[in-house]
């Protein structure tokens, strides 16, 4: 599903000087596959998060995803296709403080011009799937962390992607909140989403089929 | 306090650009309301220059069978109301002339005030310098000729010490100076004032000719040249004295049947801007005062909800600091005083901003009115108790309107949120959340749109009133006006001067035509008879219903020379011109008269070779002693309607000219028609007119020369349309600025801290296209519903207005399409700049910053 060839992501420091977050990353994850990755603080884990997620767009090298070569796509183009195949999950959660949870989750699907009964139909689906029906009209405010992270996984698969990207997913929750996560992540998996997380935990990263280990930019272990 | 002050300085130190704008915001608010409340206190409520202004009173003379009818008084029935009332600790009389002061060619116009001797005795007010007008010196036929000199006359003279006992030269004629008048005073009205007060006794030498075929000399019971203004005695009201004043009125009746025939007299506050026998002549002027200082206040009101807004915003982001303070143990009360402490701290600044601007532009404005007007304007520049006081005023208002709201909002903090809140907008709760999300700027918008569209109302006003036609075609025509009297001309002399002038300007090189004329159209002066059909005897007391019954009718009234229908372009479309002999001899009694006066006097007939008179003679003038039978002139030519005001805005009133020799005045003017004007060359075309005047006699005063066009442009009227126009102007472009930048404002700090959120709409999928439609539509909301309670307030605003524009309906298409488009056009411009750089946001910059 995902194939990285020399993928490199640097920032310019002084005259002609960079510094490298990411380098030579060459990795290739399986369509259905789940994988974990971990390391220190600073060894780019979020960032080859963003880059997968094309949120980030500063790289060099060859990306490939679902066998369509992203690093030869205008930004328009990625922006269709990361809105085609790809849901985001946020350590903060980043849900949007003035939209009930019933709006949140339809904001992605306004993105994907999904007509408006098909979006009621698709919220409401996923409303009673991940069972917050009574919770639609609540603000993230009044929600505690652990609902606020499942309207984020929920707001994340809304638009059915086949790639399912979280940033330290469980970061912000209490170990039980933290496992009712990871146990959805493992459900979706098996019905044959991809996912690729960024964790600190070995608990979690043993959720996953595989784990891959980043240190100072490199792949240090599970290329 | 102090460290509450301390505090706000330290802030505003702090926050350098914010305080620089919104110290210039508060400035341009404060620095309008400044202006025009000078402006407007000045000229309506502050004190009169004379003292106890409650007591005076003017007194009117009123004709008991129609009301509406006034006049003024002759000097002996003053002399009776002096010595018979019993209401009037003392009463004085007065009348304004225009006169000529200087010598020969350096003689400038300027208006004197003919004065009885205790003027300034009723006023109460002391001279600066030397003394009163004496009693004798006001006696008719003393003919004393003494002056007493406005403050401005001798600061004109460069304060010299030695002023008293000078000389000036008034209409040629030297008059010494007994007396200054004190800094500031104006004499009975407000900001305009006489240049020289004259006394009474030489009323006949100096007072204008306008009419003089109804003149009568200052002696003469029949007159009603003066006005008189009384000092109630203590204690006593206008309404009080009224059965008195009427009481006096019949006693006069009774002496004098016919002069004073069904004449009563009424006592009513001494009018502020105006000098007129007609009681509330200048109601219609206090009236623009709400409306001028409504406009400023909307203006400051405006300026108010921009800063209100940017105050919010900062306070968003002092939210954490609030939440901190509150949570040790900070009372709201102590943080509303210290927000309130910032605002009054900007609002002084802004406050001193504003007056330095409003006395700036205030100074500006009497300049410019200065340049038209013959009366001296005595305006004291710079800051005086009451502006101060307003000014103050402003900033404590100022801080209540845009510091009170926003700082009861801040402090209105939940510590716990607040500690841990995203530095993002304010969460937009359910039952406001159809509402526009800054209703502050909504108002902005909407007061912004009411003032431009007054302005555009106005501007259109002024563009119609600058292509106004004119009916004449003077084509490249000099005017220049010349005053033989000024030189001491008597009028038998003065009318061959003329005539000689005439001819040698008619033969100028370039010059096609030229002729005299005693009134210029569209000009300071204009002189109107009644007219109707001649040997008409209808009885004393009738109302002839028609034409040819004896009704007359009010005409504009010019007298002209032979060649003035062809030098300003006006065909004669019947008939034929005045000859030569009729215009500079008095032979035969000819006139001729427009097609709107022929129409009315004759309706189905011609009106050529028909006879008419003057409906208006008075009693007593050489015709009606010779007789009884008023003197006839004949039609021998019809011209086209022209209009006599440039602003006429009833059915025009038709017009008759005579010939100059019949209806000589010493103030004349010559149309100089040359055939053709080459730019560059005005300078020495102005001296060969110049030089013409000279060479037939070097004393004689040029008061004026300019094109027809130039004179057009200093009309008065058009100066008051175009003064509108501009102060509308310049309270639209504030507004239209003002609310641009607020919206601005608000919109970039509003993408500012929406950074995270466009962020993750972004990371969630959303493409620029999407968020630069989510900022616009935002903006489009605050647009729309500005731009809908902004019209419904235009249209108030407009039938307010509608009462003082010009050529333009107060729901003119024009002006309500062209202002919400050009409010339109730069809020969407606002608007959209910050939603640009929304479409820029990094989304994984700024989820990182979090």
């Amino acid at each position: 599903m995902i194939k990285l060839k020399n993928l490199e992501r640097s920032y310019p420091l002084a005259k002609e000087k960079f510094f490298y977050v990411l380098r030579d990353i060459n990795l290739e994850v399986e369509e259905g596959d789940f994988v974990s990755i971990m390391g220190p603080s600073g060894a780019g884990k979020s960032t080859l998060l963003h880059i997968l997620g094309m949120h980030d767009h500063g790289w060099r090298g060859e990306y490939f995803l679902g066998g369509t070569a992203v690093h030869h796509l205008k930004p328009k183009e990625r922006a269709t296709l990361r809105n085609e195949q790809i849901g985001f999950v946020f350590q903060q959660y980043h849900l949007l403080d003035d939209l009930t949870v019933y709006e949140n989750l339809d904001i992605p699907l306004s993105y994907r011009h999904y007509k408006k009964s098909e979006r009621a139909a698709m919220v409401a689906d996923m409303l009673d799937r991940f069972q917050i029906v009574g919770k639609k009209d609540l603000y993230p405010s009044q929600l505690s962390g652990g609902q606020q992270q499942l309207v984020g996984v929920a707001r994340a698969i809304i638009a059915e992607p086949k790639l399912l990207l979280a940033d330290e997913p469980t970061g912000n929750l209490h170990s039980s909140q933290g496992e009712e996560i990871m146990e959805l992540f493992c459900k979706l998996n098996e019905q044959g989403m991809t996912i690729v997380q960024v964790t600190h935990s070995e608990k979690n990263a043993s959720y996953g089929k595989r784990v891959i280990q980043l240190r100072d930019g490199w792949i240090v272990k599970g290329e | 306090m102090i460290r509450d002050f301390k505090f706000a300085f330290r802030q505003l130190l702090k926050a350098p650009a914010f305080t620089i704008a919104a110290v210039t915001v508060l400035a341009l608010g404060i620095g309008v309301n400044t202006a025009v409340f000078g402006l407007v206190n000045t000229v309506f409520f502050a004190p009169p220059a004379y003292i106890k202004p409650h007591e005076m009173v003017q007194l009117f003379s009123q004709d008991k069978k129609d009301t509406k009818k006034s006049r003024g008084f002759s000097y002996p029935t003053y002399v009776d109301i002096r010595e018979q009332n019993t209401v009037f600790s003392d009463v004085m009389s007065f009348n304004l002339a225009l006169v000529g002061i200087g010598q020969k060619g350096d003689t400038r116009r300027a208006f004197s005030a003919i004065v009885t001797s205790n003027y300034f005795s009723v006023l109460g007010v002391p001279l600066a310098r030397g003394r009163p007008f004496l009693p004798e010196e006001e006696t008719p036929g003393h003919n004393a000729p003494v002056a007493i000199a406005s403050y401005s006359y001798w600061q004109k003279h460069g304060l010299d010490p030695n002023i008293l006992g000078s000389q000036v030269f008034i209409n040629g004629r030297a008059f010494t100076i007994v007396g200054i008048t004190p800094k500031g005073f104006v004499g009975t009205m407000q900001i305009l004032s006489p240049e020289v007060w004259l006394p009474m006794s030489v009323y006949d030498q100096v007072a204008n000719d306008f009419g003089s075929q109804n003149r009568t000399t200052i002696d003469d019971r029949k007159g009603t040249q003066l006005r008189i203004m009384g000092r109630l005695k203590p204690g006593l009201t206008a309404a009080a004295a009224k059965p008195e004043l009427a009481g006096l009125a019949a006693n006069l009746e009774k002496a004098y049947p016919v002069e004073q025939k069904d004449q009563t007299f009424m006592a009513e506050r001494v009018p502020r801007n105006t000098v007129s026998n007609t009681p509330g002549s200048d109601t219609k002027i206090i009236a623009i005062a709400p409306l001028l200082l409504g406009m400023a206040v909307v203006v400051l009101l405006v300026a108010c909800l921009n800063l209100a807004n940017m105050l919010l915003a900062r306070g968003t982001a002092r939210r954490k600091e609030i939440a901190i303070r509150l949570a040790l143990g900070c009372s709201r009360w102590r943080v509303v005083r210290q927000l309130l402490t910032e605002g009054f701290v900007l609002a002084l600044l802004g406050g001193m901003g504003g007056l330095i601007l409003g006395l700036w532009s205030s100074d500006l404005l009497v300049g410019s009115m200065r340049k038209l007007m013959p009366l001296d304007i005595v305006w004291l520049a710079g800051p005086n108790p009451a502006i101060l006081a307003a000014t103050f005023g402003f900033c404590l208002l100022g801080t209540l309107m845009f510091a009170l709201g926003p700082a009861l909002k801040i402090s209105r903090s939940t510590v716990v949120t607040d500690l841990k809140e995203h530095a993002g907008e304010d969460v937009v709760r359910p039952s406001w959340k159809f509402l526009p999300r800054h209703p502050l700027v909504v108002v902005q918008i909407a007061f912004s749109l009411a003032l431009i569209t007054a302005a555009a109302l106005f501007i259109r006003g002024a563009g119609k009133a600058a292509s106004v036609d004119t009916g004449l075609r003077p084509g490249a025509s000099y005017i220049l006006e010349v005053d033989a009297s000024l030189a001491g001309y008597e009028p038998k002399r003065a009318e061959e001067l003329y005539r000689n002038l005439n001819q040698r300007l008619a033969v100028l090189p370039g010059v096609e035509r030229a002729s005299i004329s005693s009134i210029v159209p569209f000009g300071m002066f204009e002189l109107s008879r009644k007219v109707q059909r001649a040997r008409v005897h209808s009885a004393l007391d009738a109302k002839p219903a028609t034409a040819a019954e004896g009704l007359a009718f009010e005409a504009a009234w010019n007298s002209v020379g032979a060649d003035y229908f062809s030098t300003v372009g006006l065909p004669v479309t019947r008939g034929r011109t005045f000859t030569e002999a009729e215009a500079t001899q008095p032979g035969r009694n000819v006139a001729i008269i427009d097609e709107v006066l022929a129409k009315k006097l004759w309706p189905d007939g011609d009106a050529i070779g028909q006879r008419i008179q003057y409906a208006d003679q008075k009693v007593g003038t050489s015709a009606d002693l010779n007789g009884g039978e008023k003197e006839s002139m004949e039609i021998v030519g019809i011209v086209p309607a022209t209009r006599h005001a440039l602003f006429e805005t009833e059915e025009p009133i038709g017009g008759i000219y005579v010939p100059f020799a019949r209806g000589f005045q010493s103030d004349i003017s010559y149309f100089v028609r040359f055939r053709s004007l080459v730019p560059g060359r005005e300078a020495a075309t102005a001296d060969l007119l110049r030089r013409a005047v000279r060479d037939i006699d070097p004393s004689i005063p040029i008061i004026s020369l300019r094109t027809f066009a130039q004179h057009l442009d200093s009309n008065l009227d058009l100066w008051l349309v175009r003064a509108g126009a501009a102060l509308f102007s310049i309270f639209g472009a504030l507004a239209l600025g003002l609310a641009v930048v607020g919206l601005y404002g608000v919109k970039a700090y509003s993408v500012a801290r929406r950074t995270r959120e466009i962020g993750i709409r972004m990371a969630l999928g959303a493409q620029a296209g999407a968020v630069l439609r989510m900022i616009m539509r935002e903006g489009f909301v605050m647009l729309i519903s500005g731009v809908a309670i902004g019209l419904l307030l235009a249209i108030a605003t407009a039938k307010i207005l509608s009462g003082i524009l010009y050529g333009v309906g107060a729901l003119d298409p024009v002006a309500f399409t062209v202002a919400p488009l050009v409010m339109t056009a730069a809020a969407l411009i606002a608007t959209w700049l910050p939603a640009r750089r929304a479409t820029r946001v990094d989304p994984v910059q700024a989820l990182r910053n979090e």
